[in-house]
């Protein structure tokens, strides 16, 4: 028996019982497959098993589509849900299935939605039918399905281990979704008697036991009394409610997505405000004097706009604080900045396109120094091929076996060099070359630019310069009451999101993956893997308070990424309290110590462990880790030193 | 005024300044006209740029409208006759806008494009085609064409017309754009241009790539687009225009004379591997054409794919004819077509365009009555017009005699059917087909004429696929070679026994060990076990070859002495030819290997620890695996009929490397798959046989590359990046030159510079002592006869008195007495049964003589009697 863990945000949870009692051959009544948009020929089918008049409806298992047209390998792949179920029952199960495709795919394109009804029966075919027509998932086409899932979808991350109730015409299938994550599930919708054989598995318990719920999901007529609510005819908000927009889906590379830059927005629900304790962070507002003189150029990567990271968020940081103190202090790109108007350039990163080496030439014309926070935490030299090889695997792997064995493979550095670009290229060597200072975050990194690029110069460590957290608490109907892992980096393989995410997944813990879109095949990937445990948010649609709300709200704040662009977002969550995990060739453990987590970006247990025990032990360490963060990160010490430096950097050098 | 340029921006200003600086010069000889810029509320220094050039009209937005709508707000302020959507991260070169007005002008041309270039001078843009997709929701994925060739490529650089040109440089007549709605601004950023071209062609208007317009073009300048955009875009796309579409991608190939070649290996179908369409073989049979032979050849010459040779076949020798055609498979196909058909132009091209549709798909025909025939699989194609591909039909599935060639044809299809393969049938314009002959052989045969299969009913097909029968399990013969390195060769023997279910032989083909290893050998005690002994090192095709020659297995597992086998690995390695019917050799997967199948996260420490690690991977990857081109020759399980049709290992390559790749071509190209088993592994030392020699591995590869290249036609250099064997599988497999014989088989003339196998076998039962004196008398007469150099062997069974071993010291004292030395001696086995039928069946010789019936027992008539039975 093949499994993957694709789509499983979208799998019901029924009773074991049920699904060991009804997923049996004998039963097998329908397979509907449907040929998803992509272009790596995975389609997905839904099976729907009848016995005495109750429905067992298995949705989303993966075909893939080149063993259906060249029988190499078993193409159906069952969601790890029904991975105790005995394999001998599956694969008979599998035999008329993949018979029936093999045979309707036989020297023939498939580009359409195919049914194949195995038991024929007149009454069961009716029941099928009705419930096509009820857009009920296992029965409809995914894109009218998914139409009906925004609102349930949203709710699984206010839902997760609470007492929900759901009314309305969508809420057999939102019960499907939410199945999967509460404690307790009423449920009532049009058609009900239909919906209800068709999800019998389900639990359901009745309404009215509970005289207040957690979760209300439905119209706003037919409310309940809860704690959160979330109102889904289109009737407009009120008062404190958050409106969210869901998008066309277009499976599976859209599904169920509040994004309006990812489609037309085609419905819109209220959810109902909920404020949450935030923690303060540790850091001491500093008291700015004024007075200075003097231009600085803050050069940031060309795409900054784009994908903003760490490093624009420290530049930007730094910036306000020079500012603060009465320099002039811009932030920009390299072909914006003319060294001849300012006094100091100050370089973020290392790597860099043609416009850095052609400032740097014309710096050197105008005798202006530049300094360099390098951000240089490579040290293994496996960003590249750390990168390359974490995107490879889920594009080579269509299960779960495969998958884990090129994982473990990676982590063992088995996989062979996929990849022999340098991360730091020629123009981090001019640059390091023609830096007259380095801000560095410890001696290690002084070391590594020493053995890396022969730098001699003047080096200034700075762990990280912290904002104050403006936190809001209402933060609840963004990301839920439950803590949670936060990830804030671009979604691309450097960073390592697809991981941390199924490292996450495997513990149960909540995630916040955080950040502009960056790598548009590698965030598919972590789309399509990510349970109903992950919250996919879009930083640059949030407020600043929003922002700094989440920050001192997660538990955990995890990089585990190849390479990092410096330490603040880490720093900003620590100084609240968050345990850490980051990236064991970096240099968080030169600034925490003990208190960070480290893990191997290859290896998905080692994140997996770090996660674990930071999640633990956050309750017990968060207050050192916040004090610790006071002590190494304070703002005012860090712009002393950073001014300091280009005080260094503009004295002349000794012939 | 005749052009309007219309260059929308978004940043990038050195671009936009770089597109501006270069226009003036180039736009000298277009006449008049005007260029629109429009800022999509650029962030950087755009304006400052655009500040720069006084003869430009700019748009300024406040935001960002995207393409489709920057490109519709200018052109409603345009004022020239033609407008010209111009990407401003192009470069372009002189005179191409004149060249452009100029195709633009002709009557009936709606759009067209330029020939758009990568700096480094490979071809970015050529025109735009449309490729099936052979499974997905989208049906047609548009490509670039031609795209990365060369910029001064014979295709590139001529103007001709498409469905769909790109938008990055365009020029269409204003009117023409008003009336068609400009650009469809429900795209977002992406296919707004290929949605207008096919609104174009909707109107019946051409569009034209014009090859003389050339232009740099540094695509996806704008940074990263967003994957759901694309995902959108390209789910409108489909909505709007599926089944309009033309699938064009391959027109343009043939008529390139390349096409695509469903390559199974590579997982990712879709323009994987392009190669040049093969000459096709037309026969024409069943009656004479209604026009002459010449008028009707030429008919079924006009195609754009290359056509070897007509054949003419008449009724009687039809059969003989179309077997002819199909005799070497690879990549080649046969087409035919009945007399009394009418073929259009281009009904060849359309056939190879279907045949070459999807990989399952094994034969194209025409085919009456079909709802929308461009998607339709049928059962069977009758002969009446229709093409086989070669390349997937194995070697020993012949065309079968019936009353006609359809019927012979019609059969062939129905058997290939269980074997996953199907007909695709085309749209009917393109051929007029005569009724269709009877066939009463063929009716009797299959309960059903050949008419009724045209039907598209995939109940119908899955009946016939599921009523395959299953192979039974069956003797299977493990050879494996010795040379000296004893300890590996009883390891491998010892987990043989252990871990392999019945039934099963192992032959042990020593080629010319030492000492130590024949003592080894002949201390083995395992009744599965023959041992066929050398004297001198015949390599690993000739030693291989010799154990083939005495296997009696439907399959022969060639397995390497330097390997532990697994729990399950003979049942795992079985597995995939009942599942998959035209698999013709599995391998398993290992620790240490070249290429693929060494699995990389074998992370066992000792021997115990990877017989847990097999069986977890046999757990997990249960039925797993994938088809190639190549294993490697350390472990290969192969089908009798493969070894009936290309015979054993090619035994040029002497003492091992690229014998097995010889074999894996043979095997391929003979229309059989290769598949690696995920479920089996198996521990390799790795090449002890040649470090226990001391041979110099790097050496021998070097050599054999030589004779390999040679064999199939590859340069001589050694290839360190490795080889396609593609090429060579495409050739198929000739018997005439590919053919490598077998020992027994060999021609009385080819070189023979071995010790043949054993393969006379005199058996004797020992039922009391009584009857010991008579065998004791035999067996002193054969040590006396033979020797170790005689193909031939004494096999003893003792019922019990006197037992195996008390015979078998008489034996030695009669060797003393003899004064033979014991290496030096015959083959002579002794063993304890119960049951003598069994051992009789268990013996293995192609000749077994009851020694207990021969009358004279002199040596020189023993002699006589072994010369015979090798004869």
């Amino acid at each position: 028996m093949r499994l993957h863990n694709r789509f499983s945000a979208f799998w019901p949870a029924y009773e074991a019982e049920f699904v060991d009692a009804l997923c049996r051959v004998e039963h097998l009544t329908h397979a509907r497959f449907e040929p998803v948009y992509s272009m790596r020929y995975e389609g997905y089918m839904d099976l729907a098993f009848e016995c005495d008049g109750a429905w067992l409806v298995l949705p989303l298992l993966r075909v893939e589509g080149i063993s259906v047209m060249l029988p190499e390998n078993q193409p159906v792949s069952w969601p790890t849900a029904y991975a105790s179920l005995p394999d001998g029952r599956l694969r008979a199960i599998e035999e008329p299935v993949v018979l029936w495709l093999r045979a309707a795919t036989l020297g023939r394109f498939v580009n359409d939605e195919m049914i194949r009804q195995f038991r024929d029966r007149p009454h069961l075919r009716d029941t099928w039918e009705r419930a096509r027509s009820a857009n009920l998932l296992g029965a409809a086409p995914y894109a009218s399905v998914l139409r009906t899932l925004g609102p349930a979808r949203y709710a699984q991350r206010m839902a997760r281990g609470r007492s929900v109730a759901l009314r309305g015409a969508d809420a057999a299938n939102g019960a499907a979704l939410l199945s999967a994550v509460t404690r307790e599930l009423a449920w009532e919708c049009q058609g009900d008697a239909d919906a209800v054989r068709w999800f019998a598995g389900l639990p359901r318990e009745a309404f009215g036991r509970r005289e207040r719920y957690d979760l209300y999901l439905g119209p706003r007529d037919k409310a309940v009394p809860a704690e959160q609510s979330i109102f889904d005819d289109g009737a407009g908000t009120s008062g404190d409610e958050r409106t969210i927009a869901q998008v066309e889906p277009i499976p599976t590379d859209i599904t169920v997505s509040f994004d309006p830059e990812d489609a037309p927005v085609t419905r819109r629900f209220a959810v109902a405000e909920r404020t949450l304790p935030v923690r303060l962070s540790s850091i001491v507002e500093p008291v700015h004097g004024g007075g200075s003189r003097g231009h600085v150029a803050l050069v940031v990567r060309d795409d900054a706009a784009k994908l903003r990271d760490a490093d624009i968020d420290a530049a930007e940081e730094l910036a306000r604080g020079l500012q603060a103190e009465g320099f002039e202090a811009t932030v920009g790109i390299a072909a914006n900045v003319d060294p001849a108007s300012c006094d100091v350039v100050h370089v973020f990163g290392l790597r860099h396109g043609a416009a850095m080496v052609e400032l740097l030439r014309r710096a050197e014309e105008t005798g202006t120094p530049v300094v360099v926070t390098p951000h240089a935490d490579d040290r293994r030299g496996e960003a590249t091929s750390g990168s390359s090889g974490t995107l490879l695997i889920p594009r080579v792997t269509n299960d779960t076996v495969s998958f884990d064995e090129h994982m473990r493979a990676f982590a063992s550095r088995r996989i062979s060099n996929l990849s022999t670009d340098p991360w730091y290229g020629e123009d981090a060597a001019v640059l390091m070359a023609r830096a007259s200072a380095a801000i560095v975050v410890s001696s290690s990194e002084t070391e590594f630019l020493r053995e890396r690029f022969g730098y001699r110069g003047i080096t200034v460590p700075i762990a990280a310069t912290v904002p104050l957290a403006a936190g809001t608490e209402r933060i609840g109907s963004l990301v839920g009451p439950d803590a949670f892992v936060l990830v804030h980096a671009p979604i691309e393989p450097r960073c390592n999101q697809l991981a941390t995410a199924l490292a996450a997944q495997r513990l149960g813990y909540p995630l916040v993956l955080l950040g502009p879109l960056a790598d548009i095949e590698y965030a598919r990937y972590v789309n399509e893997v990510v349970g109903p445990g992950t919250m996919l948010l879009r930083d640059h649609e949030l407020t600043d308070a929003e922002l700094a709300g989440l920050y001192a709200r997660a538990r955990v704040a995890a990089d585990v990424g190849w390479s990092s662009r410096g330490l603040h977002r880490l720093a900003r969550a620590a100084a609240c309290g968050a345990a850490l995990v980051a990236s064991l060739g970096g240099y968080a453990s030169d600034v925490w110590g003990e208190l960070a987590m480290l893990a191997d970006p290859a290896s998905m247990t080692g994140i997996e462990e770090a996660l674990a025990l930071a999640w633990e032990a956050q309750p017990l360490v968060g207050a050192a880790i916040a004090a610790r963060t006071a002590e190494r990160c304070d703002p005012f010490a860090g712009l002393i030193a950073v001014v300091s430096a280009y005080q260094q950097a503009s004295l002349p050098v000794a012939p | 005024m005749r052009y309007s340029i219309i260059i929308p921006v978004f940043n990038k200003a050195d671009l936009t300044k770089q597109c501006l600086d270069a226009l003036p010069a180039t736009i000298a000889d277009a006449g008049e006209g005007e260029v629109l810029v429009v800022d999509n509320a650029s962030s950087d220094h755009t304006e400052r740029v655009l500040r720069a050039y006084p003869w430009i009209r700019v748009i300024r937005n406040a935001t960002n409208l995207g393409f489709a709508g920057a490109n519709n707000q200018a052109a409603a302020e345009a004022q020239g006759e033609f407008l010209v959507l111009l990407n401003n991260d192009t470069l372009p070169w002189a005179g191409w806008l004149a060249s452009m007005l100029h195709h633009a002008e002709h009557e009936g041309v709606g759009a067209v494009g330029a020939r758009l270039l990568y700096p480094d001078k490979r071809c970015q843009h050529g025109g735009v085609v449309v490729i099936g997709n052979p499974f997905g929701r989208q049906e047609s994925q548009p490509f670039h064409y031609n795209y990365i060739v060369p910029f001064d490529d014979e295709d590139v650089r001529r103007t001709q017309d498409f469905q769909i040109v790109t938008g990055a440089c365009l020029v269409t007549p204003r009117a023409l754009y008003a009336r068609l709605g400009g650009l469809d601004e429900s795209y977002w950023n992406g296919y707004e241009d290929v949605d207008y071209c096919l609104k174009v062609r909707r109107e019946g208007l051409r569009v034209v790539y014009d090859a003389d317009a050339v232009l740099y073009h540094f695509e996806s300048q704008s940074g990263i687009q967003r994957f759901r955009k694309t995902a959108w875009n390209t789910e409108l796309l489909e909505r709007r225009w599926r089944g309009t579409m033309h699938y064009d991608a391959l027109e343009k190939n043939l008529a390139r004379g390349l096409v695509r070649h469903p390559n199974r290996s590579a997982r990712l179908g879709l323009n994987s591997f392009i190669m040049a369409t093969p000459p096709v073989n037309v026969i024409v049979h069943a009656q004479e054409p209604w026009v002459s032979r010449e008028a009707f050849e030429a008919a079924v010459r006009a195609n754009h794919v290359p056509i070897a040779a007509v054949h003419w076949a008449t009724s009687d020798d039809a059969l003989a004819v179309a077997r002819n055609a199909m005799r070497v498979r690879g990549l080649r196909y046969a087409a035919f077509v009945h007399g009394g058909a009418d073929p259009k132009r281009g009904w060849l091209d359309e056939l190879v365009r279907q045949v070459t549709s999807t990989p399952t798909t094994v034969a194209a025909t025409y085919a009456p009555g079909l709802p929308r025939a461009e998607n339709v699989t049928t059962l069977a194609p009758d002969g009446r017009c229709m093409l086989f591909n070669l390349m997937v039909i194995p070697q020993h599935m012949e065309l079968e005699a019936f009353e006609t060639l359809g019927g012979s044809l019609a059969d062939l299809a129905l058997r290939l059917i269980p074997h996953g393969y199907g007909t695709r049938c085309a749209a009917l314009d393109l051929v007029t087909l005569p009724a269709l002959p009877a066939d009463a052989v063929f009716e009797s045969v299959h309960g059903r004429s050949i008419s009724t299969l045209t039907t598209s009913d995939s109940r119908e097909i899955e009946r016939i696929m599921a009523a395959r029968p299953r192979r039974a399990r069956e003797l299977v013969s493990i050879v494996t070679l010795s040379w000296n390195a004893p300890e590996f060769t009883r390891t491998a023997l010892a987990s043989i026994r252990k871990h392999t279910s019945e039934p099963y032989e192992v032959i042990v083909v020593d080629n010319g060990s030492d000492q130590a290893t024949l003592d080894m050998l002949a201390s083995l005690d395992d009744p599965h076990v023959r041992v066929v002994y050398n004297a001198t090192n015949r390599g690993f095709g000739g030693g291989n070859n010799d154990g083939i020659a005495a296997a009696r297995g439907a399959y022969v597992v060639v397995l390497n002495n330097d390997v532990v086998v697994t729990d399950g690995w003979l049942d795992a390695l079985l597995e995939p030819f009942d599942r998959m019917p035209s698999v013709g050799v599995t391998a398993p997967r290992s620790n240490k290997i070249v290429g693929d199948q060494e699995v990389v996260d074998a992370s066992y420490r000792d021997l115990e620890g990877m017989h847990a690690y097999a069986r977890e991977r046999r757990r997990v990857h249960a039925q797993r695996g994938y088809v190639t081109d190549r294993a490697i020759g350390f472990c290969l399980c192969i089908d009798r009929r493969v070894i009936d049709q290309i015979g054993g290992f090619d035994e040029r390559f002497r003492m091992g490397n690229f014998e097995d790749d010889d074999f894996s071509i043979r095997v391929r190209a003979a229309g059989y798959e290769i598949y690696v088993c995920d479920d089996c592994f198996i521990h390799h030392f790795g090449s002890q046989s040649f470090k226990a020699n001391n041979v110099d591995h790097g050496l021998t590869m070097r050599e054999n590359w030589a004779r390999f290249a040679q064999k199939w036609g590859y340069p001589s250099a050694f290839p360190e990046q490795g080889y396609d064997p593609r090429k060579a599988i495409a050739g198929g497999f000739d018997r005439e030159r590919h053919y490598a014989p077998l020992p027994g088989r060999r021609d009385a003339t080819s070189p023979v510079d071995r010790q043949p196998a054993i393969c006379v076998q005199f058996a004797l039962v020992v039922r009391d002592e009584a009857t010991w004196s008579q065998a004791a008398e035999f067996s002193r007469r054969y040590l006396q006869a033979f020797d170790s150099a005689n193909p031939v062997s004494l096999a003893i069974a003792t019922l019990g008195s006197p037992d195996a071993a008390t015979i078998a010291k008489r034996l030695v004292r009669t060797l003393e007495k003899l004064g033979i030395a014991e290496a030096a001696c015959a083959d002579v086995v002794v063993s304890d049964e119960d049951d003598v039928q069994g051992w009789r069946d268990r013996l293995v010789a192609q000749s077994v003589i009851d020694a207990s019936g021969i009358e004279d027992r002199s040596p020189s008539a023993l002699r006589r009697l072994l010369k015979d039975a090798v004869a």
